[in-house]
């Protein structure tokens, strides 16, 4: 009866995730629709697109655990959270106007992007700096990296699955099969939805954690009196003997990853509009941190609910917690919670993935005739193959899967976010220039990973391979940008893409349009009294 | 004992900052 009740809530989010499928399948029929869900996608389905996305498995157990290893203000810190600012208005919006204005440039520029729509991130980037060699390294990097990092997720997703009782191996299949028959059967918008549902859940799940978790320690004074003073920092801003460098590296690296990262960035196109576009994101970034600052802190209680936990076993702290704090649907509630969380964020990137392989690799390098229907066939076959690539993977549960993941989204904040940043502030960067720039910068990121794979070098100061990567491809696009001309074609599209972002909207703001940013301003305070209340 | 002051400062000012560039884009007219 116990187990029933601990499963019964993953049973019902999964009734869920296939009730919605099934009805939204219809808006899935077009190559737009299935990619793009039409570009209609309201306010509060793309909070919840985006939200669902940002926190991955990874926020949901692998943060809780270096909480509880290095301190809250380790997770907090490490948060891509002013890199949701900087890809919001400096790469999320401009995309979403460039996508609104493509016609334009796409006449001008004369690129064969059938339909004239953008529809990946690859189609941005071919069409600011023309060449099949941009398409097909960025759209590589794209599907390997995006692999790498679903490994991750569906490995998370089967270890949750496998609390209620079930094996590794068949918690796999199951998610691998749902993830293939939801993603194939309606495309964006169902992930959309699905998205948005998932993030009601996995908040309420943290919700719903927190007094549990403070009752069963005493109170949150006695959760820091006992912690403090087994490791002094735990509540600190600093954490426990953690080195200010690796703090900076961990900030740095995750918010550039946030702002690059593919799957992120093609919701853009998805926004009914820029005002939608821009207000998801606000009420996004408030959701999550009021969500993280709940989930960290309840988290914190294993250090005295679970003192033998080892650092190996750390990883499963959220669902160890839960099951013993909560009555056991509830408990079943946060490891449904896990699985909503795995789910939104690999269904978007199984997406993503399927999108690059079919749009950007088939229909553009190697069948530019591809008919629409042909399309969206090969898109959906893309997706069943690469899941089960990416279950392969996780089924062998590689040791270097931790490696592999930052490996993978960190050519995305070294080379896709200066790519972005390049291809639509700077009308001088040129094809040469990004070609010689994300070139040199992958290799040079996949030769200091190698060597500090094999053990046979290793930057000093636990300098992560990125921090040398961003400037080396930064350097090099702007060094050879100045050495070498650009075509005719590069500069009209270069100097109309500045003129779209400068122009005024043609949808003007209402009143009633800064009550999201007010809104947001006075939670943001009423959350930030509160918890100087509880830490200072 | 606990002291996040400058944590809760990064993270809760950061919607802060968002949602001011948000009104100064949609005074301007540019969102």
């Amino acid at each position: 009866m116990d187990k029933f009740l601990l499963i019964l809530p993953t049973i019902i989010a999964l009734v869920v995730v296939f009730g919605i499928v099934e009805y939204f399948k219809r808006k899935a029929q077009t190559v737009e629709g299935f990619y793009v869900a039409n570009r209609g996608v309201n306010i509060w389905l793309l909070t919840g697109t985006y939200v669902a996305s940002w926190v991955s498995i990874t926020g949901m157990m692998g943060w809780s655990s270096l909480a509880f290893r290095k301190g809250i203000a380790f997770s907090m810190w490490t948060f891509g959270f002013w890199g949701v600012l900087f890809f919001t208005f400096l790469v999320g919006l401009p995309l979403r106007r460039i996508s609104k204005y493509s016609h334009e440039l796409i006449e001008e520029s004369k690129t064969k992007v059938e339909s004239k729509e953008l529809l990946t991130p690859p189609d941005f980037f071919e069409l600011r700096f023309p060449s099949k060699w941009v398409r097909g390294i960025s759209a590589i990097m794209l599907v390997g990296g995006l692999t790498f990092y679903a490994v991750g997720q569906l490995i998370g997703m089967s270890l949750a699955m496998s609390h209620v009782g079930l094996g590794f191996g068949t918690a796999l299949i199951i998610c691998t099969a749902v993830i293939i028959w939801t993603t194939v059967r309606a495309g964006t918008p169902g992930v959309i939805v699905n998205d948005t549902i998932n993030m009601f859940t996995f908040v309420f799940a943290v919700f719903l954690l927190i007094p549990y978790c403070l009752d069963a320690v005493g109170g949150i004074g006695n959760l820091i009196a006992v912690t403090e003073k087994a490791k002094p920092g735990m509540w600190k801003d600093m954490g426990y003997q953690n080195a200010l460098f690796t703090i900076i590296s961990f900030n740095l690296i995750w918010n550039f990853m946030t702002a690059g990262s593919p799957h992120l960035v093609q919701r853009a196109y998805t926004a009914k509009s820029e005002k939608v576009f821009l207000k998801a994101q606000v009420i996004g970034v408030f959701i999550v941190i009021a969500w993280c600052w709940f989930l960290y802190i309840s988290t914190q209680a294993g250090l005295i609910l679970l003192p033998n936990l080892t650092v190996k076993e750390a990883d499963n702290l959220l669902p160890l917690i839960a099951i013993k704090v909560l009555p056991t649907f509830l408990a079943g509630m946060v490891l449904a919670a896990i699985f909503a969380v795995g789910f939104s964020t690999i269904n978007t990137q199984i997406s993503n993935m399927a999108f690059g392989a079919a749009r950007d690799i088939y229909q553009e390098l190697i069948r530019p005739d591809v008919t629409e229907q042909q399309l969206l066939k090969v898109t959906k076959w893309m997706i069943a193959a690469l899941t089960v690539v990416v279950a392969l993977f996780a089924w062998t549960k590689p040791w270097f899967i931790a490696e592999l993941t930052t490996w993978g989204v960190a050519f995305y904040g070294a080379c896709f976010v200066p790519m972005f940043v390049c291809g639509i502030f700077w009308r001088r960067a040129t094809t040469a220039g990004i070609l010689t720039g994300i070139s040199a910068g992958s290799l040079v990121f996949i030769i200091l990973g190698a060597l500090r794979f094999y053990g046979a070098y290793t930057l000093p100061y636990g300098i992560h391979p990125f921090l040398i990567t961003l400037p080396v491809t930064v350097i090099l696009i702007v060094v050879v940008s100045l050495m070498t001309e650009q075509s005719e074609q590069e500069k009209r599209v270069a100097a109309k893409i500045r003129e779209v972002i400068a122009r005024k909207t043609d949808e003007p703001t209402t009143v009633a349009d800064y009550a999201v940013p007010v809104g947001v301003i006075i939670a943001a305070l009423i959350v930030a009294g509160v918890l100087y209340g509880m830490f200072s | 004992m606990a002291d996040l002051t400058w944590t809760i400062i990064y993270t809760q000012g950061i919607p802060i900052v968002g949602a001011l560039i948000l009104i100064y884009y949609f005074a301007t007219g540019r969102g």
